[in-house]
């Protein structure tokens, strides 16, 4: 071989060992940039599991399940919130690994696990009790496996599924609804009253939930569900519920009695006063839309909230 | 007479190349020295392999084979067989391990970044309402606490992530962007306090017995 030909093929060598090196090092940077974020956050939960007082078999059964909650699809960093913010309670490690189990069931039967990953996260942060939130947790779950059929026949009987992911809304506002004991009926009766307004499932989710909202502030299930009822039949949307929900707070700030409440929004309703008058959220409101953007990339809205703590 | 030069030089060179042994090499010397013409013969080549063992080497240029195969006279084809050859000629491919490895390698990446191109979700030049963010102000009246967060379904109830700053007239502030959705919240008042919205558009029981605040964000 020639001088030139030794040289060309010392390049190629040199060039095919890079673009080999290359490749390896892009691969892995891909495969870390995707699963970065969830294995940092596994690391701040294995550290915390190491540092602390429990039993190496305790530490071992909690990591164990949350391999498994992990592998199964629950959010890694959910994972290592309820790890980290158990064990900084001082909640007990088979308590943990309880949790842990029950997302892992959730998510395994494909159901919606936010709702119950929220209620735990809830229950750790505000240092509710660790068999208190067992509880809360496994019943929630049981209701979810409940509400999935359901929302799954109405969508059948002909209500419209928005997007992708809505259903799955749905679906844990009516295990909310069950777990405030609100009759199936009235639920399967809202989808049918949805459906004949040629709602979408949008908005039977937030007629449920506004049902949901009334007997948690103390309404019957009854007066909710006929009130909800006779706003879908009114063909009021989603804003006008929100208002019917602000409604009933104003009434319950004011010290009048529920049934109170529930009689004058009836009588509101039947002037046709309860609609949404364009009102921003909220209190203690900053501006109507439009005033005036805040960083945001919305439309500029700065919708408010706000109190005074007494 | 053929045969004894043929033999004669055969004995010449087994000399000059060291092959005889001690016995045999002095029998061939006495042998070169009592026939003249043999000697003559014997001192010819002796001469000639000394010649070339003192001459200089030439290196040969390491281009020499290319510039004589450029020197040949093309071989001339006509364009109908360069491309049949093209297309048709057998080749034979030279391969190795580190060349077999890129070629996996790179294919492999190829490979990931097909799947991640198709498990990417369709983008549309508009952003859609439910990724939009709103602005929300929150605010609590407090002039006796020292610290005041606010945790919720937005912030996974962390109790350390949204602060709210204290202005002079004993008001906590804080600006959240969030998507359209309905949150639940509570602020916590100096690391212990959990305080409904007083103010809130809403409440909702959280579960454990306590009311949290519902906030609607919409478009």
């Amino acid at each position: 071989m020639n001088t030139s030909g030794r040289i060309m093929s010392k390049i190629m060598k040199m060039a095919a060992l890079y673009a080999l090196a290359g490749a390896i090092t892009l691969t892995f940077a891909l495969r870390a940039g995707a699963e970065g974020t969830g294995t940092n956050h596994l690391d701040e939960a294995r550290i915390s599991i190491e540092q602390s007082s429990l039993t190496k078999e305790a530490k071992v059964g909690i990591l164990t399940k949350a391999d498994r909650a992990v592998t199964s699809g629950v959010p890694a960093e959910d994972v290592a919130i309820i790890i980290t913010r158990g064990l900084k309670q001082g909640v007990p490690g088979t308590a943990i690994e309880g949790y842990l189990e029950t997302v892992t069931s959730v998510k395994k039967q494909d159901l919606p696990v936010r709702l119950v990953l929220d209620r735990i996260e809830q229950g750790l942060a505000k240092g509710v009790p660790a068999e208190r939130i067992s509880g809360v947790t496994q019943k929630l779950s049981n209701h979810l496996a409940a509400a999935k059929p359901m929302v799954e026949r109405i969508e059948s009987r002909g209500v419209k599924p928005a997007h992708a992911g809505r259903s799955g809304d749905a679906v844990e506002t009516v295990a909310r609804a069950l777990e405030k004991s609100i009759p199936p009926d009235a639920i399967m009766r809202t989808g049918e009253k949805v459906r004949d307004q040629k709602g979408s499932i949008v908005l039977f989710d937030r007629a449920v939930g506004t049902m949901t909202v009334f007997v948690g502030n103390g309404m019957r299930a009854e007066q909710a569900s006929r009130l909800v009822h006779s706003a879908i039949d009114r063909g009021y949307s989603t804003q006008d519920l929100d208002t019917m929900e602000r409604s009933m707070v104003e009434g319950l700030r004011k010290n009048r009695s529920m049934d109170e409440v529930v009689s004058g929004m009836e009588s509101r309703m039947e002037r046709g006063e309860m609609r949404d008058m364009h009102e921003q959220p909220g209190g203690g409101m900053m501006g109507g839309p439009g005033s005036g953007g805040m960083g945001g990339s919305g439309p500029g809205k700065m919708g408010g909230s706000g109190g005074m703590m007494r | 007479m053929k045969n004894d030069k043929g033999s004669n030089r055969d004995l010449i060179h087994k000399l000059l190349d060291g092959d005889a042994a001690p016995d045999e090499q002095r029998d061939m010397i006495a042998q070169v020295q009592a026939d003249p013409v043999l000697k003559q013969e014997f001192d010819d080549i002796a001469g000639a392999l000394r010649s070339v063992g003192t001459s200089e080497r030439m290196p040969v240029p390491a281009f020499f084979t290319a510039e004589v195969m450029r020197r040949l006279p093309p071989k001339k084809m006509p364009l109908g067989r360069h491309v049949r050859d093209f297309l048709f000629k057998g080749r034979a491919l030279k391969w190795n391990v580190a060349t077999a490895f890129v070629g996996a390698a790179l294919a492999a990446l190829v490979f990931t970044q097909v799947v991640r191109v198709q498990n990417r979700p369709v983008e549309t030049a508009a952003v859609p309402a439910q990724e939009q963010l709103v602005t929300v102000k929150m605010n609590l009246y407090a002039p006796q606490a020292h610290h005041v967060a606010v945790a919720g379904t937005f912030n996974k109830w962390k109790v350390d992530s949204n602060i709210l700053k204290k202005e002079d007239n004993g008001l906590w502030t804080i600006n959240i962007p969030l998507k359209p959705g309905s949150y639940s919240y509570m602020f916590v008042v100096d690391g212990k306090a959990w305080i409904a919205d007083p103010n809130a558009q809403s409440y909702d029981d959280d579960g454990f017995g306590q009311k949290n605040s519902v906030l609607r964000v919409n478009i």
